[in-house]
């Protein structure tokens, strides 16, 4: 039976306005993961097959290079209320595209540095590189960023009282 | 100045007499103090109008952006516009051969217009007069003595790139250029500085100035690198920016618009001078060009090479990468 209460929950993304009034206890972290189709999205599904417990607080938006990512992306995210961002692809040297996923470290590296420099704190943005076969490196990946975000608390970025 | 100025006649009547170029793009006094305009000099006898001073404050390149290729076309330029020109020359937006270049040597800098109507506390004044380093600024019922260094835009006062490095006609230099050359200060010193800072106190000072944002994007059209034909934040599908004045909005516009000019900004400050509200987030372009310099040792732009984020080494460092335990 599908338990439609915790659909619900799952479905509602919280305006960032009233993101103050969740209380500590029933808050959980929300992260949006970019991960790339050739590598790291199948990276997730071999940890989903091979049935590797990893926290349900992620959800996948599936790109076809880590490449594509803009920062815009990511900013976009986190402005609307995404506690965490993960940008994942292919190791250096394995993408599909021959060359994407070195053009996105650049850009991830700019922005890493750039939030840094404006006082919002390490960890909210994740870049990571998970290859097809590392179903295991995925779902620690993600418990990971999970523990972090928890330990972060809820997005306050780019609001008033950072 | 003056000596600057009749060298520069010389060079532009001669592009215009022997019909070098259509027009030669300068500056000319405007009808407020410190605010002069855009010259298009077409004729010999528009040379007389033409000034070169240390309130010159616009990025003329923005100008060359609307002429159709093949339009020949003459410009003076400092060193900090010569290498956003050439930025514009790398992305194929402008050709090399429809430029000429006066280049003209940069003396202190540029005096920053709202770090003087801070100064006034917002009073307009009508007169100003220029002694050595003092400049006395005068309005209805006051009169007010600024020194240079106050005024002068940031990025100018630790910029120690000064001479052109790409140009067909080179300006004399006066003496009074040559003595400024000094290495003992850092260039990144400022951002240095704020680096030290805790994270909290930075938001602080960036929330502070980006509050008084109005989103008007003057920034956006003083800058020559911002060449978009629709900027991502005028864009209706997909809508990235909600056209409201909440604080996220402002921050999701100048962050993105700073990563837009990661490795191509050149210091110009001609956003930070046209902003109406007189936000000074310089820092945040500053930093940018410090982090290509440590990151991949990409120091300034050169005509021809390859872009900071448009190409990539293999062993480009991942340390900020999640490590998986």
């Amino acid at each position: 039976m599908v338990d439609t209460k915790k659909t619900e929950e799952v479905q509602v993304i919280i305006p960032a306005n009233e993101i103050d009034k969740v209380s500590d206890e029933k808050w959980e972290p929300k992260i949006i993961a970019f991960l790339c189709n050739w590598c790291s999205y199948a990276g997730a599904d071999l940890a989903g097959v091979s049935r590797i417990q990893y926290p349900p607080n992620v959800r996948v938006v599936r790109v076809p290079c880590s490449g594509r990512i803009n920062p815009l992306f990511i900013l976009k995210s986190l402005q609307v209320g995404w506690d965490a961002v993960l940008v994942s692809g292919c190791h250096p040297g394995d993408c599909h595209y021959i060359s994407g996923n070195y053009y996105a470290r650049r850009k991830f590296s700019v922005l890493d540095d750039l939030l840094e420099f404006i006082g919002i704190d390490k960890g909210r943005i994740n870049f990571s590189w998970v290859s097809a076969a590392e179903g295991e490196a995925f779902a620690k990946v993600i418990r990971k960023i999970t523990k972090k975000t928890r330990q972060l608390g809820p997005n306050t970025i780019f609001k008033e009282d950072q | 100045m003056e000596e600057i100025r009749k060298s520069l006649n010389v060079i532009v009547k001669s592009l215009i007499s022997e019909k070098k170029v259509e027009y030669v793009l300068g500056f000319e006094e405007g009808t407020l103090p410190l605010k002069p305009v855009p010259l298009y000099i077409e004729k010999e006898e528009d040379i007389d109008r033409l000034i070169w001073n240390e309130y010159c404050n616009l990025n003329l390149v923005k100008f060359l952006l609307e002429e159709p290729h093949g339009k020949k076309i003459g410009i003076i330029l400092k060193n900090c516009e010569i290498r956003s020109l050439i930025v514009l020359i790398n992305e194929k937006q402008i050709n090399r051969e429809d430029i000429v270049i006066i280049g003209v040597p940069c003396s202190y800098g540029i005096i920053d217009i709202n770090k003087v109507s801070k100064l006034l506390d917002g009073k307009e004044f009508t007169e100003f007069k220029k002694n050595g380093n003092d400049y006395t600024f005068k309005g209805v019922g006051f009169k007010k003595i600024i020194k240079l260094q106050d005024i002068l835009s940031d990025s100018c006062a630790y910029c120690k790139d000064k001479n052109p490095v790409e140009y067909d006609y080179l300006v004399e230099t006066p003496n009074e250029f040559k003595k400024i050359k000094d290495e003992d200060f850092d260039e990144y010193f400022d951002v240095i500085e704020f680096e030290k800072k805790t994270p909290k106190e930075r938001w602080a000072y960036f929330k502070k100035e980006l509050e008084k944002c109005t989103l008007c994007m003057a920034c956006r059209n003083a800058c020559p690198l911002c060449y978009c034909k629709l900027c991502f934040i005028d864009s209706n599908q997909p809508q990235w920016f909600d056209k409201t004045d909440d604080l996220s909005e402002k921050m999701l516009f100048h962050m993105t618009r700073a990563i837009h000019l990661a490795g191509r900004c050149t210091g110009c400050e001609a956003c930070t001078r046209a902003c109406p509200e007189g936000i000074d987030i310089h820092l945040l372009y500053k930093k940018l060009r410090k982090m290509t310099k440590d990151r991949w040792k990409v120091d300034k732009i050169e005509l021809g090479e390859p872009s900071v984020l448009g190409s990539y080494k293999i062993d480009d460092p991942q340390e900020f990468m999640v490590k998986e335990d």
